[in-house]
Formats: C-alpha cells, sequence, structure tokens
C-alpha cells in the first residue's frame, strides 16, 4: 500500500492537479498551486540536510576503516566543518569564510571549469578528421565557427562572405534546425514520460521491475 | 472567457495647453480576476508641459470609497496592473498632472475586472495535450492484447551487457552518474529508469556499482532504485548504501569530485545519462583518459556533440526516454513510443502546413500556435 | 607527419596553456562585431522606460566567473546608466558572495543607492517553484532582502509585485536555468528575459531567441566583449578578445595538423578500418 498504491495515487492526483490549473487561472486554483510550490521548496530544504548528512557518514565510514585514498575524505570534512564554522563565528560576508570562499573556492572552481578548454582542445583534435564527406563538412563547420566567432577570423573573406556571416548562418540555421528537431523529439519525450507517470503505466521510478 | 474593457478617451487639458493621452483600461486576460491592466501612451515632460512637477494615478470604485491614489508615474511610464480588486465592480482611474500652482486631470477611463474560467491563450496546448493522451492510451491499450511492436536496434543499449560483463570481468566497478540536475527533470527520470535496469544486470553479475549524485532527492531515489532491483534479483545482500551517496551541489565541485573518484577507483564501466550541462566533457574526457568504456545519453544538445567525441556509445535526445522500454521491453512501455512516433509526425505536419501557409501569406494559422 | 596520430595530448595543453597565457601578459587588442542577439537586447534595454525594474538572477557560481563575471558587470552598467532599479538575486548558493560583491562594485561607480536604485534578494532553494512563485509575487518567495528587511519598505519596491511590474528579467547562466526561465517566466507569465550564458550552453539558446521567447542572449567570453562595444566600456570580455582568439587559431591549427597526420597515414594504407570506440588516436 505504503510502496506502491499511495504514491501512484499521489502522482496520478498532483499530475492532474498541475495540468489542470495549467489552464484554469481561479484563484482558488492557484492558492493550492502555490502552496504546491512552497512545500517543494521546504522539501527541497529538508532533503539538502538529508545529503548533507549522507556525505559526512560517506566520508567517515572510508576514514574510519581506512579505505583507499581515505586522506582525502579528511579533508572533504576537514573543509566542510572548516567552512560551516567559520559562517557560523563570523558571519558570511566578512571573516574567514569570505576569505576562503574568495582565495580557495573561487580560484578552485575557476580552474576546473577552465579544463574545458584544453579538453575540447583534445577532443576537437581527436574528432574533427576528414574521414568522410559528412565528418568533411562537420570538420568545415567547426573551423568556420571558430574563426568566425574570434575577432581574427570576423574579417577573413572567402568566396566575397565573410567568415563572420557564415559561422552566424551556420548558427543561425543548421544549428537551430538540428537543436529543434531534437528539442520537438526531446518535448514529446518528456510528454510521453511525464504522462505515463501519470497514468501509472511506468513505475520503475518506484522501484518496480518487469 | 468575458472580456469587459471600457475605453475611455478624455480631452481635459484647457488652461495649460498640454495635450490629452489615449488611456484604457482593461481586465487583465486569461487571469484569476480581481485585476486590471491600465495603458497609456507614454507622456514626455515637454509634451505635457515642462513646468510639471509630477504624474499621480488615482482610483474611484463605485462602492462610496474616497477617490484615493494607486500610484506616482514616472514620464514615460506606459502601464499599470491594479490588483486585488473585486471582481464586477466598477473602477475610475485618472491620471493627473501636477503644476506649481494647479492640478489636471489628464485622462479618464473606467475598467471592471473579471474571472476567467479557461485560458484561451492556451487552447493550441490543451488539444495537444487531449490528443496525446489519447494517442497514449490508444496504443497503451493495444500493446496490452499483446500486438507485436516494432523497436529499432539502439547500439548504445545492446551495449549495456557488454560494459557490465567488461567491468565484471576485470573486476572492478561500475559508475553510474544520473546527470546533475533534479528530480523534476524527466531527463533524470529516464536515467533513474535505467538504473533501475543496470542495477539488476549488475546484480546478477555481482558487480560494484557506484552512484555519486549532485541532488540529494535524486540520491534519495537511486538508493530506493537500486536496493529494490536487487531485491528483485534474489540478492539484497550486494546493496551497499554507501556506494549511492551524495557529492556536493555545486557543478564543478561535483565535476571535481566524479573525475577524481574514476582516476582513483579506475571504474571499467561508465554510464553518463541524464541532464549534463558544461561539466560534461570534464566527466567523460576522463572517463576516456582511464580507458572505461563509456555510455552516454542526454537530451542536453548542447553536450551532445562532447559525449560522441568522448564516449564509446551516445543515447541522442529522446533515445535516452527510450531506454527503459528498450531494455525492459515492457509491452505497454513500448505502445507509449508508438504514440510518440505518431505525435511527431503530426507535428511534422503541421510545420509543413505551417510553413506553406505562411509562404502562401496566412499568418492565422501559425498565430493560434502562439 | 603520421607520428601526429599519436601525440601526447601533454603537448596540445601546453599549446593551449600558453595560447592563453601570452596574448594575456601581452595583449595585442582585437575588436569585435556585434550580433543581432547581443544587439537586441541592448536595443530593448535602451527603450525600456527609465527607472523601469529588472530583476537579474546570477545564476551561476565561481567555476564560470570567467565567462559570466564580465556579463554581469556590463549589463549593470548600461542598467544603472539608464536608472533601472535593479533586483539582484541567485537560485544557487555559491552565486551569494559573486552576486553580493557584483551588485556592490557596479553599484558603488555608478553612485546608485541601496533600497532607491538596487537591492540584493540574496539565494532561495528550488529554482522552477521560485522562477513560477515571482510569476505571482516577488514578496512570497523574498519577503524580505539579503539581509532581513522587509521588501515593501524599499522605496524601489513600490508597485513591483511579479514578473508584470519588471521591464526585464535577466539571467545568468551555465546551466539549463535560462531554458527555464525562459519557459517559466516568459512562456507563463509573459516576462521578458534575457540571457548570458557560458559559450558552451549558448549554443542551445538560438532556438528561443528566434521564437521571441528570449529578447536576446550574450555567449560567452565574446558575448560580454559585444555588450562592452555596444556600451562603449571595455571591460573584461575585450581584454580576454585576444587569449580566445589565439587559442581558437592554436586549435584550427591543431585540428588542421592532425588530419595532415591522418591523411598522410591513410596514403601510406596503413589506416586502420574504424573501430567504433573513439580512443586510440590522442595518447
Amino acid at each position: 500500500m505504503f510502496r506502491r498504491t499511495l504514491p501512484m495515487i499521489l502522482a496520478f492526483t498532483v499530475g492532474v492537479f498541475m495540468i489542470v490549473q495549467f489552464f484554469v487561472p481561479h484563484p482558488q486554483l492557484q492558492m493550492l498551486y502555490n502552496m504546491v510550490l512552497d512545500w517543494k521548496q521546504v522539501v527541497f530544504g529538508c532533503v539538502l540536510i538529508v545529503g548533507t548528512m549522507t556525505l559526512i557518514r560517506h566520508h567517515a565510514l572510508r576514514v574510519r576503516f581506512r579505505k583507499q585514498g581515505y586522506g582525502y575524505s579528511i579533508i572533504a570534512l576537514a573543509s566542510l566543518f572548516a567552512m560551516v564554522l567559520a559562517a557560523i563565528f563570523w558571519g558570511i560576508e566578512t571573516g574567514p569564510y569570505s576569505w576562503l570562499f574568495t582565495n580557495v573556492q573561487v580560484p578552485g572552481q575557476a580552474t576546473m571549469f577552465s579544463l574545458l578548454g584544453f579538453f575540447i582542445a583534445t577532443a576537437a583534435y581527436r574528432s574533427f578528421r576528414a574521414r568522410n564527406v559528412t565528418a568533411t563538412l562537420l570538420l568545415l563547420s567547426g573551423v568556420i565557427v571558430m574563426l568566425g566567432r574570434v575577432p581574427a577570423g570576423e574579417n577573413m573573406v572567402i568566396g566575397g562572405v565573410s567568415l563572420a556571416d557564415l559561422a552566424t548562418w551556420i548558427l543561425d540555421y543548421p544549428n537551430t534546425a538540428a537543436k529543434r528537431g531534437i528539442l520537438i523529439g526531446v518535448g514529446l519525450g518528456m510528454t510521453s514520460t511525464a504522462l505515463k507517470i501519470i497514468i501509472g503505466i511506468e513505475q520503475s521510478y518506484l522501484g518496480k521491475g518487469e | 472567457m468575458t472580456y469587459s474593457a471600457f475605453s475611455v478617451f478624455l480631452s481635459v487639458l484647457v488652461a495649460t495647453g498640454a495635450a490629452a493621452i489615449d488611456f484604457e483600461v482593461v481586465d487583465t486576460p486569461h487571469d484569476g480576476g480581481g485585476s486590471l491592466t491600465l495603458r497609456w501612451e507614454p507622456v514626455a515632460r515637454s509634451a505635457v508641459a515642462e513646468s510639471v512637477i509630477s504624474l499621480g494615478l488615482f482610483r474611484t470604485d463605485g462602492s462610496g470609497e474616497p477617490r484615493g491614489k494607486r500610484a506616482d508615474l514616472a514620464f514615460g511610464d506606459s502601464t499599470f496592473f491594479d490588483e486585488r480588486l473585486t471582481n464586477g465592480q466598477r473602477y475610475t482611474y485618472e491620471i493627473e498632472a501636477v503644476f506649481p500652482s494647479t492640478i489636471t486631470v489628464l485622462a479618464r477611463a473606467e475598467g471592471t475586472p473579471s474571472l476567467q474560467w479557461f485560458r484561451t491563450d492556451r487552447i493550441a496546448v490543451f488539444f495537444g495535450v487531449v490528443l496525446f493522451t489519447g494517442l497514449l492510451l490508444w496504443f497503451t491499450y493495444h500493446a496490452r492484447s499483446g500486438r507485436q511492436m516494432f523497436i529499432r536496434r539502439i547500439a548504445g543499449l545492446e551495449a549495456v551487457d557488454e560494459a557490465i560483463g567488461r567491468a565484471t570481468e576485470m573486476g572492478k566497478p561500475i559508475m553510474y552518474i544520473p546527470g546533475i540536475s533534479s528530480m523534476e527533470d524527466v531527463a533524470t527520470i529516464a536515467s533513474v529508469q535505467i538504473l533501475a535496469q543496470v542495477a539488476k544486470k549488475a546484480g546478477e553479475y555481482g558487480t560494484r556499482l557506484m552512484v555519486p549524485n549532485r541532488d540529494p532527492i535524486v540520491m534519495a531515489v537511486a538508493q530506493e532504485i537500486v536496493k529494490e532491483s536487487y531485491n528483485q534479483i534474489g540478492r539484497p545482500d550486494l546493496y551497499i548504501q554507501d556506494d549511492i551517496y551524495y557529492v556536493t551541489y555545486s557543478q564543478f565541485g561535483y565535476a571535481a569530485a566524479v573525475s577524481g573518484i574514476m582516476l582513483r577507483e579506475r571504474p571499467a564501466a561508465n554510464f553518463l545519462l541524464g541532464m549534463f550541462y558544461a561539466e560534461s566533457l570534464i566527466l567523460s574526457e576522463t572517463g576516456n583518459t582511464t580507458g572505461a568504456i563509456q555510455i552516454a545519453g542526454t537530451d542536453s544538445d548542447a553536450q551532445l556533440p562532447f559525449f560522441i567525441t568522448s564516449c564509446d556509445y551516445t543515447l541522442i535526445g529522446e533515445e535516452l526516454y527510450a531506454a527503459s522500454v528498450y531494455l525492459s521491453r515492457e509491452p505497454m512501455l513500448l505502445g507509449s513510443l508508438k504514440a510518440q512516433d505518431f505525435a511527431k509526425a503530426a507535428v511534422l505536419a503541421l510545420i509543413l502546413i505551417g510553413t506553406l501557409l505562411s509562404i502562401a501569406g496566412d499568418t492565422q494559422f501559425a498565430g493560434a500556435f502562439r | 607527419m603520421a607520428g601526429m596520430k599519436g601525440l601526447d595530448r601533454t603537448i596540445i595543453y601546453w599549446g593551449v596553456a600558453f595560447s592563453i597565457v601570452i596574448p594575456l601578459l601581452w595583449p595585442i587588442g582585437f575588436s569585435t562585431e556585434v550580433t543581432s542577439q547581443v544587439r537586441d537586447i541592448h536595443r530593448f534595454i535602451e527603450q525600456m522606460p527609465e527607472s523601469s525594474a529588472v530583476l537579474m538572477s546570477f545564476d551561476y557560481e565561481p567555476a564560470t566567473i570567467a565567462e559570466l563575471d564580465p556579463m554581469a558587470a556590463a549589463f549593470l552598467k548600461h542598467l544603472f546608466q539608464r536608472r533601472a532599479r535593479v533586483m539582484g538575486m541567485t537560485l544557487l548558493p555559491g552565486g551569494v558572495g559573486l552576486a553580493e560583491n557584483l551588485l556592490r562594485q557596479e553599484a558603488a561607480i555608478a553612485g546608485m543607492e541601496y533600497g532607491r536604485n538596487w537591492l540584493f534578494l540574496g539565494y532561495i532553494p528550488d529554482g522552477t517553484a521560485a522562477m513560477l512563485r515571482m510569476g505571482e509575487d516577488v514578496a512570497m518567495v523574498f519577503p524580505t532582502d539579503q539581509y532581513g528587511t522587509a521588501l515593501d519598505s524599499f522605496p524601489m519596491m513600490r508597485g513591483v509585485k511579479s514578473y508584470r511590474n519588471m521591464g526585464l528579467v535577466i539571467c545568468l547562466s551555465s546551466t539549463a536555468m535560462p531554458q527555464l526561465w525562459a519557459q517559466y517566466a516568459h512562456d507563463r507569465y509573459g516576462a521578458a528575459v534575457a540571457v548570458g550564458a557560458t559559450a558552451v550552453e549558448a549554443v542551445r539558446l538560438y532556438p528561443y531567441h528566434d521564437s521571441g521567447q528570449l529578447v536576446g542572449f550574450l555567449g560567452g567570453l565574446k558575448g560580454a566583449a559585444e555588450y562592452e562595444t555596444l556600451i562603449q566600456t571595455p571591460g573584461d570580455g575585450i581584454r580576454g578578445m585576444d587569449a580566445q582568439t589565439i587559442s581558437h587559431l592554436f586549435i584550427v591549427m591543431m585540428v588542421v595538423l592532425g588530419n595532415i597526420g591522418y591523411a598522410a597515414t591513410k596514403w601510406r594504407g596503413r589506416a586502420g578500418a574504424s573501430t567504433g570506440r573513439n580512443h586510440a588516436p590522442v595518447a
């Protein structure tokens, strides 16, 4: 009852309600809808606490049983508690929390993001090969967009057309057309999945198998 | 839906020689009532008079309440939404200009708010939902009757067994990344559906499954799904709660942590299925360097090129949603795929008709879908 | 040349590093052309009535500051020039410090007063719920600003209840937030939405701009440089164009060399059939 039937009834009721309120602007429905949104935020806040507890548990167990690489877990736990304590005792606008945020978290995360630049270079080098006609088209498009989107390439002209215009054309038309095609399929797939859950055909999210 | 709109144009200015303005008050469309929309042509200071001090909006209702100021208006303002009104009650609004020695009404208009029961601006969406639901129910019903349905081969899903088998042979774990979005994202729902199938197969082979999560709700669902999957194949002993854990809510913090785990634990198979953003290439390239067999899938079109480059198999867009159906081969779910195909054909037909009519100069057809 | 096929990836990494660092140390001074997606936002803000309310959501974390901070700074400069009333907020916990610093910095430069010209609403979890809720009532999502003062006590919030009363909603993000703002704030509540996105994510915004769901968008550092060009205030965007240009040229050069190597290998008849796997070429 509590593992299957009740969640399915809940999914159906809430799903149908969300569809109805989308089309009916009655204040009572909107009030209920706002209540659902409020509860969603409350649940999310609570689950963040659950997530943090799991994180602590996960790393604490690694340290306790001296699992391979447990030193990283010690660093993770120490960093977590250091930030929390710094925020509690000195606030978040000034003091150690702000210092750690600016001097550790900001450069650390920015470094992670900057790795993309390196990975994109190797990925482009590896995949842009003129193996056949379609791969050659991909290669040419890639090169045109890469050059046409930076100042040095914007002024280059091929056959009377500037590289910037060519790059814009590729992004505006073939790129947008392909994305629209994928978006339409994705939209229908999303609607189908949502309807299957509301109707109760799809239950694997509840752990149900064949 | 009832529209009650009163547009009154009033020219009042005499003494100052300033221009009168167009002013209309209409019931705010497609709302639950209690609101009026006021629109007027923006007033330039010079058009009224250089000496004007301020502009004000005043309201009178028929209930006997005294005339009251609703707002100070800036030169250049052109709209105002008045809310918390009584449906059916008539309200009169005046825009006033204050001069050093006199106050002058620039314009006056009336309106009555009313409740709408149906959002007519969403009629196309409504018919779309009804038709699609009908198709879904129809094909599901037919699938139940045992009619065989064809589903094309998806290479990435055929390789799931191969990937798990490889990890088993090498005695290494499998890493399953359910994307970095939340549970309300359909890609995440599709991903946890595939996780159920992957967990069962991993359980059958007795291979360790790791699921690092960015969203705590997804983590809770993933734990439940893996546990249930192991139960179903009779191997509840394989379930280790600590292997399905929360990492961090930070996008690149998550990418850093998972990349580190890949380099340390060296999983033999990586599944990257769900919603991914800019971190996709960091994850898949790191997996690529460790030599793991990688199966990716996302409906995030911007990330598809990265996955195609770095992974062995990639599920594109809606293939991700079809994956759990493909792996489970449940007839009722297969019916839903058929409904999707028909709906897609209908959308394509509408696009074609719309394009032809637009070329022919018709604007009504395309306008109906705005 | 055939040796290019098995090139050590660290050589490419070093090349990328040098192609970025050198132009940053010794600038060249490239100028950039402005695309329609960027021009549309600029035009929209120019045509907005003075002192319009603008909601600016800093939906990014420290990782993407290199691309998104210059955009945010350029938007703020322009909005303050137009005397807009800016409400800053974030849907990510890591965005609080970034948004706060940038708002303070740009407000101080423009001489804007807190509570009258700008304010910071802070962080709210669960983005979609917050976006939808603000279509009904901003004060229900943010009853107070980041520092605990009730919203209705700020002069700039007079007459601002929901998206209806806002001239523009701006989202700066490295994830799918822009699409969500378009789908919820624009499609559902009719708000005008403009976006600043990382270059990786910007590619998916073209359909949204074409359909009118977005006023426009800034893509990556180039988008920031274009906006800085329009407001005639050079910043980190324009400064970064040199590094971006040289690194793009380097990647194109590597792609060309890779293809020459590939062609040479093929010509010698040593190229094997495609394995369907993507592992081998870069060591």
